[in-house]
């Protein structure tokens, strides 16, 4: 062979690579030392913190303007509650529909406004002041005020400083809202106009498996890695989209779409024959011991699955908080395809049915996004085929979901 | 390079996702080299799997970050080798010293041989002949070395060089042989 042919052969033999098995990463990987928290359940972590942060936020900024549903969302004629600046031009109109319009010629948009902000209640405790130029004087309510009162008002704000009637009116925050009997109890009546709502939740989920090992095969399993009952390796998502309709006071029937995605590696410890000592017995016999060795392996459990679900929530109470009890039925269809492993001979369902019942807390009670807190009891009565692998896998037990819903139709109870 | 070093970093402080980029990166180039120094396929799986392990628990041992490479070829060569000695059966096949074709044939049987076609004649060589012939021909390993590596005089690890391709050229004919019989 002359000096080409060796550099060819050299090169050919330097140069040449080939794809490994894929499962061989595994066994790789089940041998070598990792951090326990993988990067991959992080990114989960990070969302459900992204969600519920921003979100906590944004309802414990909000409480106190929502605490006073009925301010701004009900009467009983129908129209949200008017402002001060409504009261007064409904009361003037009313009552003065003719000078109304034209309150001071020459008033100031300024004015206006400043008048707008006066408060509606009866002021009964000051006795009538002959002094018609002081306005604290007047005992007519004020949103009665005469065209004179109110020409006499303004003529004094332009002189002074517009804020002034405000603070020349104590009554003004304390009274705005409107009394309590005066606000409906319109539940029921909302109910009757909300025939449909459209939501979407939203849950990184702690979920929890039952793992049995399979006594059907030929394979020992010793043990199975025991998971932290708060372990990132727990952490799923979970995402509805659906329809809910009232079909009594309390009750809701519900139904739609649902997402579930969780990846979780499943390591256990699997006794193997290493060899067998062959002795013989005293009477002649081979006494065949064999020679156990113990070897560590994972599972990746990987679950996509898209799903639909019917139930029927149950309304415990309806105040700041808004507490449900709810039963629902889910079946799921993996969108990751039942994926074959020859060596480790493992397979993820296709199919699952869960049973749910759970206890919804959702706050505040009477925004479109609420955020949600779920223990639910998950069982899974059907799988569709038998995992071919070491150990049976169903998700059972109490998971715990956190996450925000989101209600399409306004003021949805 | 920083990127390298990242991934180094990462893989240190054993982040799977980074130790499975690492993999990645040189799995390839391992089992490459795992076949031509195993007999078959299954115990290039065994070198090969040893390898990464080895690779990913003496990490913290590699001094510079741009001759990672290099490196990890040295430990799938020393895990070879430790799985040659533990192997190793002597076994020898007849040299045939028939009828030589001019070095131009075995050029062209040579380009005509496929990369697995070659790997399987690289395999089909006595353990002794093919440690020496991967180790100096390819690795590009003095006598000398070669010679304490497998705990044999630096004059045996010529001959089983000569030998090896002696037997390589004698595969190479076979094959050349039949494959010019097979166009017949």
């Amino acid at each position: 062979m002359n000096e080409l042919f060796d550099d060819e052969l050299r090169r050919r033999l330097k140069a040449y690579m080939e794809e490994p098995d894929p499962r061989l990463w595994k066994s790789v990987a089940s041998q070598i030392e990792t951090s326990k928290a993988t990067p991959q359940r992080r990114w989960l972590l990070w969302i459900a913190l992204a969600l519920i942060v921003p979100t906590g936020i944004y309802f414990f900024t909000r409480g106190g303007a929502s605490t006073h549903p009925s301010a701004s969302e009900s009467r009983l004629d129908g129209r949200t509650n008017p402002t001060n600046e409504e009261r007064i031009r409904d009361n003037t109109s009313r009552d003065m529909p003719e000078k109304s319009t034209s309150i001071v010629p020459g008033t100031s948009q300024r004015q206006e406004e400043s008048l707008s902000q006066l408060p509606t209640t009866e002021r009964t405790a000051e006795p009538p002041s002959s002094n018609s130029n002081d306005v604290t004087a007047t005992d007519e309510k004020v949103g009665e005020l005469s065209a004179d009162s109110l020409s006499i008002l303004t003529a004094r704000e332009t002189v002074e400083k517009p804020q002034s009637i405000i603070t020349r009116n104590p009554m003004s925050d304390k009274n705005s809202d409107p009394p309590e009997q005066a606000q409906p109890d319109t539940n029921e009546e909302e109910h009757k106009k909300q025939p449909l709502n459209l939501y979407f939740t939203i849950m990184p989920t702690m979920a929890y498996n039952r793992i049995e090992p399979n006594a059907n095969d030929n394979l020992i399993i010793e043990s199975i890695d025991r998971l932290a009952a708060f372990s990132t390796e727990r952490l799923g998502i979970r995402a509805e989209l659906g329809v809910e309709r009232p079909i009594g006071e309390r009750f809701k029937v519900f139904g739609g779409l649902v997402y579930f995605q969780r990846d979780q590696t499943i390591g256990y410890t699997q006794k193997v024959v290493e060899g067998n000592e062959t002795t013989q017995g005293p009477n002649g016999e081979i006494i065949i011991t064999p020679e156990f060795t113990y070897v560590h392996k994972s599972f990746d459990h990987n679950v996509r699955n898209l799903g639909v679900q019917v139930g029927i929530n149950y309304q415990i109470r309806n105040a700041k908080f808004l507490h449900t009890a709810g039963t629902g039925i889910e079946f799921h269809r993996a969108l990751n395809k039942a994926r074959p492993e020859p060596a480790e001979a493992m397979t993820n369902p296709t199919a699952y049915v869960f049973y749910n019942l759970y206890y919804r807390l959702q706050y505040p009670a009477q925004t479109r996004l609420r955020g949600v807190l779920q223990p639910t009891l998950n069982y899974s009565f059907y799988i569709n085929e038998s995992l071919n692998a070491p150990f049976y896998i169903k998700p059972y037990g109490l998971g715990l979901n956190i996450g925000v819903t989101y209600n399409f139709l306004p003021g949805y109870r | 390079m920083s990127g390298r070093n990242d991934l180094l970093s990462r893989c240190l402080l054993k982040e799977p996702k980074a130790q499975e980029e690492l993999y990645m990166l040189y799995k390839a180039k391992v089992m490459g080299l795992c076949r031509r120094y195993a007999r078959n396929k299954a115990e290039a799986e065994d070198i090969y799997q040893e390898t990464f392990i080895r690779v990913f628990r003496s990490l913290n041992q590699l001094n510079d970050a741009s001759s990672l490479e290099s490196w990890i070829k040295r430990i799938a060569v020393n895990t070879a080798l430790n799985y040659y000695h533990q192997t190793k059966r002597h076994n020898h096949i007849p040299e045939r010293n028939g009828h030589h074709y001019p070095s131009e044939a075995y050029n062209e049987i040579l380009s005509r041989l496929s990369d697995e076609m070659l790997i399987a004649i690289i395999n089909e060589l006595p353990d002794g002949y093919r440690m020496v012939f991967n180790l100096h021909e390819v690795e590009g390993y003095s006598h000398q070395e070669i010679g304490s590596m497998l705990n044999i005089s630096e004059a045996t690890s010529r001959s089983q060089l000569n030998r090896a391709k002696q037997a390589l050229r004698n595969k190479l004919k076979q094959f050349g042989v039949l494959k010019y019989e097979s166009y017949e």
